[in-house]
């Protein structure tokens, strides 16, 4: 409850593309600056735990996880498997983005304990707006678990 | 019987004998009707053919010739009907001989009016009877489909016994054996009787022996032989001993004969003698007391019957003197002795001998002869001595009581009958054993016929020879009937032994002690053993000791030997055999109890080594493993394709949707119409691309998820689904029926899509109708529901029927109808998944159907 201006969503995406298409919709809703993006699993962790490249952040917790599925490195499943498991990350609410309809992979999330399971639409209009909504439900909506140290 | 007959020569002649029969019968009825005796009697001391034989050749004869030309038809039942009637017309008589009552059968339909001896007017003689009977059996058997086992052999052997009786009879005519024809007194089997069973028999033989040729069955003759060979062996012997008999009987008259020659002669002589002395005396009288003379002539008279009256004559033939019997009226004697007398004594006078008149009948009373003896005095003829002898008390005299109880007798003198015993007479007796002897009394010839008596007759005769006929008929007939049986047992244990030996399982018998009472070759090979080592051998102790793990196997436990205990059948294949040389074999057995009577007596047990089937079960198995682990890696790869296919192949794809968005939205007043219109394109070719992907994922995923299979009421599902697809036709007019449409058992996910791809399939292509109209439809098959979805929409060409359901196969246009061509091709898959299959009917612009089927819930089955 440090910092509570500063909520952050962090995006776990290693598609540039993707993370670009995603910037431009929450930018257009002013809320990209409140994105905190790494390229996959490992890095996710790290940002998390505040290690390698991320000793020197402050020590707030995202608002909300945007998790890509396919992640080099690091998986998706992994990393949410990681969170859930830490006691101090485990309340953090996890958004699994994904472009696969699998039902196991869906399956498997849930069992995981993740949030929401959003399947990225082809269309541009209709991923826009998930992507929108996603955005400002969990940051602006949803009240998030209090921090713990 | 004989569904095609041919028609051969002995068919012919069959139909040609039962006509001839058939007309016996019916000459000799009309012959009774019209009082044309030949035609009953054909000579006249025949026996007459009575009616009811008549009645039954023609009975007979009619139901054989139906029987003939109708075996394979119904008709042949009234056959069936007129042989039962002949058999009741054989027995009811054969019954009134056994029991001797008259049951009215016997003149029923005809008065006997044919004037010969017979025991029994009009009943028609017991051998007759008999044969009707068995004709009559012959024709039921014949007719009747009933299917009696040997059923032929019996027919054959019934026939050669109409055959054998009638042949009796027909011989004993032939050879004169009146037994042969006439049962004890009874009436006799007539000639034309006989020859008309014989016929009848033939006729029948034919029939028979043609049917079992053209039947192809074969009959082994030996039995028929050997029940020919036994009765006619029988028929000799009784031949032979009732002739024996017959003998005896002949002999003992024939002995008679000269012992009443004898007789009659002594008596003859003693009384000549006895007349000599009186003439002598006479001619002492003469010089004596003719009145003493006259008292010694009277005391003469009353001694000797056989003297009627004596007269004493002048040398001229003129009466002096006379004595009649005492109450004789002697006119008559002397009216004749006037007639008949001069001329014979003259050949008196000539010789001097006393001469004998020959016999005549004097009158109603006497038959003698006139006995004329010459008075001599000194040499000098003066005069004649006349006696009238009747030979009817010689006669008389001469057969005495022994010989009376022997014979009865008749004497004759040129067809004039002199004396008969007894007064009364059974000729027909008498024509059957009479002899005769010429006997010569006072030089002329006198015929003697002597026949025996009843009591002779009881006597000489005995049931013996009757009784080895019959009883060799019977054991002849049961002989052969054996040996058929012992035939047919033969060729049954041979095939039997054929196919224990053949049979590739090895297979014994056990008694209830367990132990072995048979063993095929087979089994004796895979045990090692010789039959005779397993042989009487308790076989859980030699081959089944143990388990395949080698501890003891207690009898009490025993499979093979619980057959015998609880009569159950046991069928084990989990089990080893121990062989002689102490390896084991894995074997499948099953052992059978056997009953005898409701009895347990043992078990049957065959088995098998599946050694080699167990190896191949492995080898299948093994394969089988292989097998599913390729499948499986397969699978693997295929969903690991699908998965990165899903996200991957989405990834660009909706980066290039992004972006081209962006860039009309961003740079949309740089570009010209041009430029424009190409980025429109690449946005939908996008879209389409996408949805082209996800419904091919959808496909895959359809294939490979497991069915969670639950019951739901499929009307409801599809309301669901309409409601789904509401906004898709919010501007049209569309009517969907789904009214009586069962419960299903199914994946009801899968099924949303199944109704989804079908209803949106159906709303697409009715696009042009004003009204749309759906029609769901279902029908309850034999485990099976028959569902049917109509539209009436544009339809399509029914020659492509069949390619609808397959993957991107489309019909029509993209730009017509849109669509990727997977919707039925997934409809298709997820009901086959479910067990059942699709079809589908049109008429191209007048709608389409498709069918899909279920299977029920086993709980609906019912």
């Amino acid at each position: 409850m440090t910092n509570e201006s500063k909520k952050e969503i962090l995006l776990v995406e290693d598609d540039d593309n993707d993370a670009e298409l995603m910037m431009v919709t929450l930018t257009e809703h002013n809320i990209a600056n409140h994105i905190q993006r790494v390229n996959d699993g490992v890095e996710a962790i790290d940002y998390l735990y505040r290690r390698e490249n991320y000793q020197d952040r402050t020590d707030n917790l995202p608002a909300v996880i945007l998790l890509d599925l396919k992640l080099p490195r690091k998986g998706g499943l992994e990393v949410l498997q990681e969170v859930r498991s830490s006691d101090r990350l485990k309340h953090i609410p996890v958004v699994m983005l994904t472009s696969s309809r699998e039902e196991q992979d869906l399956i498997r999330s849930y069992e995981l304990g993740v949030n929401a399971y959003v399947v990225k639409p082809v269309s541009f209009e209709e991923f826009s707006v998930a992507i929108k909504e996603v955005g400002i439900f969990w940051l602006m909506v949803n009240t998030p678990p209090p921090l713990r140290s | 019987m004989l569904p095609n007959r041919r028609y051969t020569g002995s068919y012919y002649f069959s139909i040609l004998l039962a006509s001839i029969v058939t007309l016996v019968g019916l000459v000799v009825i009309v012959g009774w009707f019209t009082h044309t005796v030949v035609l009953i009697q054909v000579l006249p001391y025949f026996v007459p053919m009575q009616f009811n034989t008549a009645l039954g050749f023609l009975l007979c004869g009619l139901g054989f010739l139906l029987l003939i030309l109708f075996l394979d038809n119904r008709l042949r039942m009234v056959g069936l009907c007129l042989g039962v009637v002949v058999a009741l017309l054989g027995m009811l008589t054969l019954l009134e001989y056994i029991s001797g009552i008259n049951l009215g059968v016997d003149q029923l339909l005809m008065t006997h009016y044919v004037i010969i001896e017979t025991s029994h007017p009009g009943r028609m003689a017991p051998n007759t009877a008999l044969c009707f009977t068995l004709a009559g059996i012959v024709m039921v058997l014949f007719a009747s489909s009933v299917n009696i086992k040997n059923k032929y052999l019996y027919l054959q052997l019934i026939i050669l016994m109409i055959s054998l009786l009638s042949s009796i009879a027909l011989a004993g005519y032939f050879f004169e054996i009146s037994t042969a024809y006439s049962w004890g007194n009874l009436t006799r089997m007539a000639v034309h009787t006989s020859v008309a069973f014989l016929l009848w028999s033939t006729s029948a033989l034919c029939l028979l022996h043609d049917t079992l040729k053209q039947e192809g069955r074969h009959y082994d003759r030996a039995p028929l032989i050997l029940f020919s060979i036994m009765a006619l062996g029988s028929i000799v012997l009784w031949g032979y001993l009732a002739e024996k008999e017959r003998h005896g009987v002949i002999q003992t008259i024939a002995r008679l004969a000269p012992h009443l020659e004898s007789r009659v002669q002594s008596i003859l002589s003693l009384q000549k003698n006895a007349l000599q002395r009186m003439v002598n005396r006479r001619k002492d009288h003469q010089v004596t007391a003719p009145a003493l003379w006259t008292r010694d002539a009277k005391a003469y008279l009353e001694h000797n019957p056989a003297e009627i009256l004596f007269a004493v004559l002048t040398p001229q033939g003129k009466l002096r003197w006379f004595q009649a019997r005492e109450g004789q009226d002697a006119t008559d004697l002397l009216q004749s002795l006037n007639l008949s007398l001069p001329q014979e004594l003259k050949r008196s006078q000539r010789s001097l001998q006393p001469i004998v008149l020959a016999p005549k009948r004097l009158n109603y009373r006497y038959f003698g002869s006139w006995m004329i003896f010459p008075l001599q005095h000194a040499g000098k003829l003066e005069g004649y001595f006349v006696v009238f002898y009747d030979y009817q008390m010689l006669l008389q005299k001469a057969a005495t009581p022994v010989t009376r109880q022997l014979t009865h007798l008749s004497w004759t003198y040129r067809q004039q009958l002199v004396y008969q015993h007894p007064f009364h007479l059974n000729t027909s007796q008498q024509r059957q054993w009479q002899q005769q002897f010429v006997i010569y009394i006072n030089g002329y010839p006198f015929t003697l016929t002597l026949w025996p008596t009843k009591q002779l007759l009881n006597q000489a005769l005995s049931w013996m020879p009757a009784a080895i006929l019959v009883l060799g008929l019977v054991l002849a007939f049961t002989i052969a009937t054996l040996l058929q049986f012992w035939q047919t047992l033969k060729t049954c244990k041979q095939q039997t032994a054929l196919i224990l030996e053949s049979a590739g399982d090895g297979i014994y018998g056990l008694d209830n002690q367990g132990k072995t009472t048979f063993v095929n070759a087979a089994a004796a090979s895979m045990l090692g053993y010789s039959p005779d080592e397993l042989l009487n051998q308790p076989q859980h102790a030699l081959i089944h000791h143990s388990y395949p793990d080698g501890t003891p196997y207690p009898r009490e436990k025993c499979p093979i030997y619980a057959a015998f205990s609880d009569g159950q059948t046991h069928k084990v294949n989990t089990e080893v055999f121990w062989r002689k040389n102490g390896t084991s074999f894995p074997v499948a057995y099953k052992s059978r109890p056997i009953f005898d009577n409701g009895q347990l007596v043992g078990a049957v047990v065959s088995f098998r080594d599946i050694t080699a089937d167990m190896t191949v079960r492995k080898k299948i198995e093994q394969a089988l493993k292989l097998r599913t682990a390729e499948l499986e890696a397969s699978n693997k790869e295929l969903e690991a394709f699908s998965y990165s296919v899903s996200h991957d192949l989405r990834s660009p794809l909706r980066h290039i949707s992004g972006f081209i968005d962006l860039l009309k939205k961003n740079s949309n007043s740089q570009l010209d119409d041009e430029g424009k219109h190409y980025v429109t394109v690449i946005s939908n070719a996008v879209i389409k691309l996408g949805t082209l992907i996800d419904d091919l994922l959808q496909f895959s995923r359809t294939g490979r998820l497991a069915l969670n299979k639950v019951t739901f009421p499929l009307a409801e599902l599809i309301s669901e689904v309409e409601e789904e697809l509401s906004t898709l036709c919010q501007d049209r007019d569309i009517v969907v029926n789904k009214d009586s449409l069962p419960v299903v058992y199914a994946d009801k996910e899968l099924m949303r899509l199944v109704i989804t791809n079908l209803l949106v399939n159906a709303i697409k292509f009715t696009q042009p109708r004003k009204k749309a109209i759906i029609q769901f439809n279902a029908q309850d098959s034999d485990g099976f529901y028959k569902f049917s979805v109509t539209d009436n929409g544009v339809g399509f060409d029914p020659e492509y029927a069949d390619k609808i359901f397959d993957v991107f196969q489309r019909l029509h246009k993209s730009s017509e109808f849109e669509g990727t061509g997977i919707g039925l091709a997934n409809v298709a898959k997820i009901i086959q998944r479910h067990g059942g299959s699709v079809s589908a009917s049109s008429t191209l612009n007048q709608g389409a159907t498709i069918y899909f089927t279920l299977p029920k819930h086993e709980e609906y089955l019912t």
